[in-house]
This record gives C-alpha cells, structure tokens and sequence, in this order.
C-alpha cells in the first residue's frame, strides 16, 4: 500500500525509447520544462543539469517571483526504455528524510508508441508506520475519502 | 515546476495520524462533540498519556478542543486532511503537464524532420 500517491498517465505516439530519452537529455527536458501546456504555466527553466547513471544527481530550476526554485533527486533505476525511477527535491529536509520519489514506467503498444505512467510517491518515511498500521491506514483513507466528498 | 508547499502541514497530518491511539481518538469523535474523559475512557493508558496524544492532534489541527465550565469537549477537523488531497493534485496536474509537453515537443519534432525530408525531395 502505497500512502500518498500521485498518478498521471499518457499515450504517446512515440516510441518508448524516444519517450524514455526525452528524460536524461538535457537539452531536451529544458524544452519540456519551458514548454506552456493548457491547464498549467510556463515554467521560465535556468538550470537543467543531468548526470544520467544510476546514483547520479540532476537538478532542474526555474525562475519564480520569490527567487529561483531548484528540484534535485538521485536516479535510481535507468532501465532503457522501460523504467526510471529518481528521487525528486525541493528542500535539504526532503533529501534528508528521503520522502519523494518518482516511476516512470513506459509499455511499448503495438501501433510502435507507448503508454506512459507516473506514480510519484511520498512514502519512504511512513514505509514501517503503513506496515504496522496498515489496516488502520485503509479505514482512515477510506473515511477520509468520505469527509472530503 | 514547483509544488507550492503545504508539505508541513501534511507532514503534520499524516504524522499526527501515523499512531492507532490518535487514530481512535479522532474514531471516538466522529461521533460528535466528546468530553476529553470520556474520549480517554477504556484506553488501557494514564489520562496524563491520552492528553499527549490528544495535543499532538490539536497541534495538527486535527482535534479542536472547547472549554465549558470546568468540562473540555473536543471535536474532529477534517480541514487539514485536505492537504494531502491537494498534494497529490498538484503532482498529479504538474507531471500530466510534463508529459503533454514531451508528446507535444516529440510531435514537433517529427513535423520538423518531415519538413526537412521535403524541402530535400523539392
């Protein structure tokens, strides 16, 4: 069970390597980063640098009205085309505590593109308390859902 | 890229509700409004330990307490649990976003590449 989670998920036409590559380039995630999308800004991108082998740091920022704001992690699984998996920053303290982390998994489908999906996660540190209490954490999520409908 | 940090409180929330005491504390209250003796009734710890627990809730936002006389009632907010939905919102609308704009950057590079492969034939 996963605590606190996040999905999104997305059919490309592309190929899962093209797909997958688009991650550890950085010319190319400086240009998704920028990139404006209905629904959400313009990110005005500064740092974009990448050391993609499995322990190596990246660290992405962009320039915000209270001063730049920097994201880093650690890639921890490069599993070409199918899977990277990186912690993702954006304070000392969520590194110390190891928080947060991100899965992007990447199944080929048969019209030669891909189906794309990201679980990020915020469950390092509650890992041992959602094993000792996990029942208890499935009827409180679940009245939760029912508080907040 | 950013998400907008209401990470303490959610820290604080899921922290003060990472514990079964605290969890059946906050059971015992949605009931309704709960005299603090009666919330630490049939708990097999000291009032003293179920008062710890009770103010970790309130520091929370979790419990609010209300003093009538010489009696304290407490009551459940379910307000800060809206942080963790608005957490995982927030991720989720900023990674939907990044992927939109890796398929929209991959398109147009495909459109770039088919130009080019045009102009070459013309």
């Amino acid at each position: 069970m996963k605590l606190v989670e996040a999905r999104a998920t997305h059919r490309f036409k592309a190929s899962a390597e093209r797909v997958f590559d688009a991650w550890l380039d950085p010319d190319k995630v400086r240009s998704w980063l920028a990139r404006p999308v209905d629904g959400t800004r313009a990110f005005d991108v500064r740092r974009v640098e990448i050391d993609a082998r499995v322990g190596g740091r990246f660290a992405f920022s962009d320039m915000r009205e209270d001063g730049e704001a920097v994201h880093w992690g650690y890639y921890e699984v490069i599993d070409r085309p199918r899977r990277l998996i990186f912690t993702w920053f954006l304070s000392r303290e969520e590194e110390e505590e190891g928080t947060s982390r991100v899965t992007l998994t990447l199944a080929p489908l048969a019209d030669g593109g891909c189906e794309a999906t990201i679980v990020h996660e915020m469950d390092a540190r509650w890992a041992e308390w959602v094993d000792r209490t996990a029942q208890g954490w499935g009827m409180m999520l679940a009245k939760i859902g029912v508080l907040l409908d | 890229m950013r998400y907008e940090g209401a990470t303490a409180e959610l820290d604080r929330t899921l922290m003060a509700l990472a514990d079964p005491v605290r969890r059946r504390i906050v059971e015992r209250l949605r009931a309704g409004d709960t005299r603090v003796t009666d919330v630490a009734a049939g708990f097999p710890i000291s009032l003293n330990s179920v008062s710890k627990h009770i103010r970790l809730l309130e520091r929370a936002g979790l419990v609010m307490r209300r003093v009538e006389g010489r009696q304290h009632f407490l009551s459940f907010r379910a307000e800060p649990l809206q942080s963790v939905q608005d957490w995982i919102a927030e991720q989720q609308a900023f990674w939907q976003g990044r992927l939109q704009a890796i398929d929209d950057l991959l398109a147009a590079e495909d459109a770039a590449r088919t130009e080019a492969d045009e102009g070459d034939r013309a």
